[in-house]
């Protein structure tokens, strides 16, 4: 009895040390692949760091209204260091595992790697969205402004939304989140907005266009005989 | 006129019809042929005409019929405040003067119906009697007529040079071809094609440079009919060149104390016609709408004290509206200095002036209201010696920028 135990227990052991010998050189490659990566990963940070300060990328966008002058780590430079951080890392812990388990790929692996283009991709769409996104705010706000428009932010928030919904929808369908309910979904919601802004405009604008329209009919020219009201010859 | 030409061979000078402006009709531009040829005296005046009718300007011989009218005008944001720019009329006019061996050039705008007797004689003498260099063309004009000129440009130009020019970007000019030759072999032609050669950057350049400046009275200028212009889109375009030309060597003008006078030729007189009546509230109202929506772009480079003394004097009604001079000017030089270190992006920097612009006009017209033209210029006075006092302080922020960032 004694002696079957112990025989068992000898395979068992022996099978789980043989198991482990032929785990290790996989596990200790994912360890000095990962370690390797979290290496590439803070050169690349840095390298990055140095690339938008060099170009003046935070300054740009301060100029251009893509993020405040006092964005801090919300800066645009911070966010293309942490995306390239995290991209390295998850490439690196990517290669780890596929090599943890060369012969066989996990199908967590496989599929991550065909899905990462992907991610990319939509990660990208998504930023280049929000910056035009907010580089058109400022610039319809300031030209609502001096158009005169009561609701020149409203205009200027509407068009932001659109842009930013439009991003957002291009960057899931990469994803290939959401189907065909996605697109259906945003048509209702960037429809919404613009009916929504026609809205606003028409409201907002009408004083424009009564004046546009006095001006075609002359009867600006008549309320300056009048006296009082006339446009100023700015040169 | 004293020419100061020997006897037997007369001094040449080439002026060009500027064609730029869509007031340049045929009449016009035959008109100001015939009183030029009538009106050269002992001048050998050679006429040409500068059409923009391809978008790029090309000097047209005068001795033929001026270009068709269809192929004339220029967009008015284009049209206004400067001659040249990217495809410079400016630097082909100093070729032809320097080919014709002319000893002044000269620009003159199509849009006057005629020139009265002398007007010529009267663009010529600075130079060739007087031995300047540099004749600036001046109107006489209320204050509120060109009031981008009178509450930016005139007191900028005189605070930040130093030379009293009063419509110094009139777009006409005459010029001596000594200082033409100069100009024509200036680095700028191709460092920077799209300022050199503008009317802001050949006044800056004659005010930099030591050449002799002095300023014509032409008289009354004929007013064109009503430009149907976007005050942000001249704002923008016209500030965009005179703001430029300070980013150009500032050490020179920020050793500058004080504006001396320049020497004038002919005598200002009273504008005529009414005084133009701008609608107050509705500019008050432009300043407000401003003050709501985008204090948040102008709080990147504006103290908060000078945002919080605007918002102050807007809340009055708006009879009663005034901004202060000091405010006025530490303003325009808070948008001269953003301009250069290009924290907002410029056409959306110097757009997002236009509602405080109105809202001088509005502030300037209510304390024009009443006055004579003599006290009106005085008033004009008054706001350009406000400039000069606070020039230490555009001077301190152009060189500390980053110490004045609220």
């Amino acid at each position: 009895m004694w002696e079957t135990t112990r025989t068992i227990f000898a395979q068992s052991l022996e099978r789980a040390l043989t198991a482990l010998a032929r785990v290790a050189p996989g596990l200790l490659a994912l360890l000095v692949v990962f370690a390797a990566s979290v290496i590439a990963a803070a050169l690349v940070r840095a390298g990055l760091h140095r690339l938008c300060a060099r170009i003046g990328l935070d300054a740009w966008a301060a100029r251009w209204g893509l993020s405040s002058p006092e964005a801090g780590r919300a800066s645009p430079s911070a966010v293309a260091a942490n995306l390239g951080t995290a991209t390295v890392l998850a490439f690196g812990l990517l290669l780890g595992l596929a090599i943890f388990d060369a012969a066989a790929k996990t199908a967590l692996t496989t599929h991550a790697a065909d899905y990462a283009p992907h991610v990319l991709a939509a990660a990208l769409i998504f930023v280049a969205g929000l910056a035009a996104a907010r580089a058109l705010e400022r610039q319809l706000l300031i030209s609502a402004v001096n158009l005169g428009l009561q609701s020149a932010r409203l205009v200027a928030g509407g068009a932001r939304w659109i842009v930013l919904t439009m991003a957002t929808g291009m960057a899931l369908e990469h994803l290939g989140i959401g189907g065909r309910t996605l697109p259906i979904l945003l048509a209702i919601v960037v429809g919404g907005i613009v009916l929504a802004l026609a809205l606003a405009f028409g409201l907002g604008a009408r004083d424009a266009v009564a004046r546009a329209l006095e001006r075609r009919t002359g009867a600006a020219e008549e309320g300056a005989k009048r006296g009082g009201g006339q446009d100023v010859q700015h040169m | 006129m004293d020419t100061g030409g020997s006897g037997a061979t007369p001094p040449i000078a080439v002026v060009a019809i500027d064609l730029r402006s869509p007031a340049s009709t045929d009449a016009n531009v035959r008109a100001i042929t015939g009183s030029l040829r009538g009106d050269r005296g002992p001048v050998d005046l050679r006429i040409r005409y500068v059409d923009w009718g391809a978008g790029a300007p090309r000097l047209l011989d005068g001795d033929g019929d001026p270009p068709p009218e269809s192929s004339r005008g220029l967009p008015v944001s284009l049209a206004v405040g400067g001659i040249g720019g990217a495809a410079s009329a400016s630097r082909l006019l100093l070729e032809e003067g320097a080919a014709c061996r002319a000893e002044a050039v000269a620009f003159i705008a199509g849009e006057h119906p005629g020139l009265p007797a002398g007007w010529a004689r009267a663009l010529l003498a600075p130079i060739f009697a007087g031995g300047f260099d540099f004749v600036s063309l001046a109107y006489d004009r209320h204050p509120l007529d060109g009031a981008l000129n009178t509450g930016v440009v005139y007191p900028f130009v005189r605070a930040v040079y130093g030379a009293a020019l009063r419509q110094p970007l009139g777009g006409e000019v005459a010029l001596s071809m000594r200082f033409g030759a100069r100009l024509l072999e200036d680095p700028d032609w191709r460092r920077d094609p799209a300022s050199a050669g503008g009317d802001a950057w050949l006044v800056a350049k004659a005010l930099t440079s030591g050449a002799r400046v002095c300023e014509a009275h032409l008289g009354h200028w004929p007013r064109p009919p009503l430009e149907r212009s976007d005050p942000s889109e001249v704002l923008a375009h016209v500030l965009g060149l005179v703001f430029t030309e300070t980013e150009r060597e500032p050490s020179r003008w920020q050793r500058v104390q004080a504006s001396r006078p320049v020497e004038r030729y002919g005598v200002p007189e009273a504008p005529a016609g009414p005084a133009p009546r701008p609608d107050v509230g509705k500019l008050v109202d432009a300043l407000r709408l401003g003050l709501r929506e985008l204090t948040p772009v102008w709080s990147q480079f504006v103290p908060p004290g000078a945002l919080l003394a605007l918002q102050r004097a807007a809340a009055a009604p708006a009879p009663e509206f005034r901004i202060e001079d000091r405010l006025w000017a530490r303003l325009v030089f808070d948008f001269a200095v953003a301009h250069s270190t290009r924290l907002v992006e410029r056409s959306q920097l110097l757009r997002s002036m236009t509602p405080i612009y109105l809202g001088w006009v509005a502030s300037f017209a209510n304390e024009l209201q009443g006055l004579a033209p003599a006290a009106a210029e005085e008033r004009v006075e008054r706001l350009c010696r406000a400039f000069e006092a606070e020039k230490r302080y555009l001077v301190g922020r152009w060189r500390w920028p980053e110490s004045f960032i609220p």
